[in-house]
């Protein structure tokens, strides 16, 4: 089904317990489900953040203010959630180690179902590590946040569009002025429990030596681990020769990393 | 396939490809993201935003407006902090240090305690906090939800933009800039904002240097001896202004140590590369006004009071009992006073201002009430009650520091100097070790300011003595 | 004989030098006036962190704010504005709109 469908046949629904969102804060045992949120820094992430946990982690207008990762714990139409935030990262191709604390997690941590936040009034430059996510997972929603300020300054943004385009389900949002949440938390919960399915884009438009490159190795990784999600992001990892990927090809343990569901597990973030 | 297959089939793609694969990479990204991006995007009037943000930045980054209108910006925030904390401070500090102070005298009498035991918890320990609390409230209640709306409209990374040139040639990140504005407020903030730097060159550089930044609990003591000391050197109509003047150039001179010693620094023990210095200007965004003001208040308000209990209370209780305990006829305090006075007169304080400054190491505002206690107490004046901090009127702190603790106007300068350049307070220094992780560079943060106050506060006295000024 | 390759070597360098006018440095292009990017000629970590802002081969940029102290400048990169100093400005060869 696709997001569509099943926003149409869930809507006038009244058998689920019509969304009630509860924060728990610091509270994150027990969780039945675990979201990555992840997004450009600046982008209104903390504030999203603090709306689902009711937690106050500080929220700053300029590049670089979440330092650190922080989690948090909500619950919705009655399921628990594990919620965290990751680094503002511009993109997961570097080796700063804000990006390797959000990669790593993005690929080994095994989240549920990953948020990407997105500014809508600079959205080429976003979409950056949009694509990025998804070479990584195929369970994403992307929020597209901060629409009033996009509208207020004249941009406007299809994300029916969009979300045909990227394959993944879009919600625009305004969180600063708590709008969108709800549907924003709907859309989670589809996508984390597999009720909604994507078919997000891979970049296809590498160059032909490069494309040979990666196919090569994507046959060798499918033969080791067959059903790994992200072949292509892993064999682009070990192209360039990244550590962290690297090792675990090495230790073998790069096929359980990609299958495990550990909403309780305690990922060691830097 | 064996892994180690995979990784030796990954290293021969790598070497054909050569350097070029990341670039290839990150274009047919970026290509991509082009594509979906304009067929998603459509753009009517964002001239006019763009517009406005780009007036208001080059009125705030030009050659002319730009220095001075930060210096105007931060001077107006600092202003209204001082101005609007006064009223609620006199408040706190009278509701908190005569009216619950006599509340708790009485309950103790009525209980029969021991003078020793309500001595040493209403005097010492309560007085401490009280001070702390009335003291160090409302100006942070008032200073951080004013940083932090400058912060969240956006205006932070410009100031970095301005200084980075100053910044980059001390070797340092332009960002530490920011972090030096935060630590204006409390530099315990300000160490904490110098994660914002990825280097961890540049990264402690910042934090070592984020002390030369006079944080919220240091402008009492400049402001009262600037004014009793500095202002009273000019003519009665100026002499608020010159006392205002003088605050503002210590602050100043905070900010050439800052850059000094992060030059030093970096030619010598914290030598490497400049990182590179990439920073995004965001757009100007109207901040949520009554929002930051409710957390900001909160978060400080709950920091500024746990504060008080776990470090200005210990201190109250030390102060209390070295004025108290007697040995050989005399207080603790009158003996170690007596042993520090020589080197204190030395480099133009004295021993007093020595010694309050060791126990007010937690925290710095109860310097000026712990030094006037001690004047009294050593100077057995009738004002004095044994180890308890007082209340003055302004002409009486002059009274007693100049009649009966022989300040001169070198003290004066002398300690709003050291008020500048001399160890952090508990709390940063506990901040720091969290943040660097290493004892080594935690003894440095402390260890430096002193350092160089005293050799300030030496050369100081020297000249002064060398001018028949003293 | 050393006049003789004195202006041989005069003239290759002019032409030399006519040859190269295509290509600038970011530095050198003033404010307002766009350039497209044709090369990064930082390395490594450096060079990273500029193609995550955006500054990528095919991308024109402009500039917009110098900073009081001369450095840096803010240039607007697809929609956002970053600033480069100068040292990095140097680094990043462009093309310059047709005058």
């Amino acid at each position: 089904m696709t997001v569509d469908q099943t926003q149409k046949a869930c809507g006038g629904c009244t058998s689920c317990a019509p969304g009630r969102l509860e924060r728990y804060g610091l509270a994150t045992a027990g969780a039945d489900y675990v979201v990555a949120l992840a997004g450009n820094p600046n982008t209104g992430k903390s504030t999203i953040f603090n709306a689902l946990t009711g937690l106050r982690q500080h929220v700053g207008n300029w590049p670089g203010k979440t330092v650190v990762r922080a989690e948090g714990g909500f619950s919705f139409d009655g399921r628990r959630y594990r919620l965290i935030d990751l680094p503002g990262t511009y993109s997961l191709l570097s080796n700063s180690s804000d990006e390797e604390v959000a990669r790593d997690f993005l690929l080994f941590g095994q989240p549920d179902v990953t948020a990407i936040v997105v500014d809508a009034s600079s959205l080429e430059r976003n979409l950056n590590l949009v694509l990025q996510v998804l070479e990584i997972t195929d369970r994403a929603v992307v929020a597209l946040n901060l629409i009033d300020e996009a509208e207020r300054n004249g941009i406007t943004v299809d994300d029916r569009a969009l979300a045909r385009d990227l394959g993944v389900p879009v919600v625009p949002m305004a969180a600063r002025k708590s709008k969108g949440i709800k549907d924003f938390l709907q859309t989670l919960a589809g996508v984390a429990s597999g009720e909604v399915v994507c078919r997000p884009k891979r970049v296809e438009r590498f160059d032909a030596e490069v494309e040979r490159a990666v196919n090569d190795l994507v046959r060798a990784l499918h033969e080791n681990y067959p059903g790994l999600p992200n072949a292509r992001w892993v064999a682009l990892r070990l192209l360039e020769g990244d550590p962290s990927v690297v090792h675990e090809v090495q230790n073998g343990t790069l096929g359980e990393a990609a299958h495990g569901h550990r909403p309780d597990a305690e990922v060691a973030l830097a | 396939m064996s892994h180690a297959d995979i990784l030796r089939l990954a290293a021969r793609h790598r070497e054909r490809l050569g350097d070029t694969l990341h670039d290839r990479v990150v274009e047919a990204l970026y290509s991509e993201a082009g594509s979906i991006a304009d067929k998603a995007v459509s753009r009517e009037g964002q001239r006019s935003k763009w517009a406005f943000d780009l007036a208001l930045d080059r009125i705030l980054t030009s050659k002319t407006l730009g220095i001075p209108a930060m210096i105007l910006l931060f001077g107006l925030a600092f202003w209204i902090t001082i101005a609007g904390a006064n009223v609620p401070s006199a408040m706190l500090g009278d509701l908190l240090t005569v009216k619950v102070l006599g509340w708790l005298q009485a309950m103790a009498a009525a209980m029969g305690a021991p003078a020793w035991l309500s001595g040493f918890l209403i005097d010492g320990v309560y007085l401490s906090m009280a001070w702390v609390i009335a003291v160090m409230l409302p100006p942070m209640a008032i200073f951080f939800p004013l940083f932090t709306l400058l912060e969240d409209f956006g205006y932070l990374p410009r100031v970095a933009f301005n200084l980075d040139r100053a910044f980059s040639k001390a070797g340092a990140h332009g960002k530490q800039a920011l972090s030096m504005m935060m630590g204006f407020g409390c530099n315990a903030a300000g160490v904490v904002a110098t994660r914002i730097i990825d280097s961890p060159r540049e990264r402690l550089i910042a934090i070592l240097t984020n002390n030369f930044s006079i944080c919220n609990g240091r402008w009492p003591t400049l402001i009262l001896v600037g004014t009793i000391f500095i202002g009273a050197t000019a003519p009665a109509a100026l002499a608020s202004l010159v006392a205002a003047g003088s605050v503002v150039l210590i602050a100043l001179l905070g900010v050439i140590f800052t850059l000094l010693v992060s030059g030093a620094l970096s030619k010598t023990v914290l030598k490497g590369e400049t990182s590179a210095f990439t920073l995004e200007l965001p757009p100007y965004r109207p901040p949520r006004v009554l929002q930051t003001i409710y957390t900001s208040l909160l978060d400080r308000t709950m920091i500024v009071l746990w504060r008080a209990i776990v470090m200005a209370a210990p201190a109250g209780a030390v102060i209390w009992l070295i004025s108290n305990i007697d040995v050989s006829g005399q207080s603790i305090a009158y003996w170690v006073v007596s042993a520090l006075n020589p080197f204190g007169l030395l480099v133009g304080l004295n021993g007093i201002i020595l010694l309050a400054y060791i126990v007010a190491i937690p925290a710095n505002e109860i310097i000026i009430p712990t030094i006037l206690m001690l004047t009294l107490n050593l100077s057995k004046s009738a004002l004095a009650q044994k180890g308890v901090m007082l209340e003055l009127e302004e002409n009486q702190v002059r009274d007693v520091l100049v009649g009966q603790g022989g300040w001169t106007l070198l003290t004066g300068i002398n300690l709003m100097l050291f008020s500048l350049l001399h160890n952090p307070c508990s709390t940063t220094l506990l901040t720091i070790y969290r943040e660097t992780g290493s004892k080594k560079w935690t003894f440095v943060a402390a260890a430096l300011p002193i350092v160089l106050g005293l050799a300030v506060c030496f050369l100081t006295a020297s000249f002064f003595r060398l001018m028949g000024w003293v | 004989m050393v006049y003789i390759s004195l202006a041989i070597a005069k003239f290759i360098s002019t032409v030399g030098k006519t040859m190269q006018t295509t290509v600038h440095r970011l530095s050198e292009v003033p404010l307002g006036e766009p350039a497209r990017i044709v090369k990064l000629r930082l390395t490594g970590a450096e060079r990273r962190r500029l193609l995550d802002m955006g500054l990528a081969p095919g991308t024109v940029v402009e500039g917009r704010l110098r900073s009081p102290l001369g450095d840096p400048v803010a240039y607007q990169v697809r929609g956002t504005l970053v600033s480069l100093r100068r040292r990095q400005a140097e680094m990043i060869d462009v093309e310059r709109s047709a005058r």
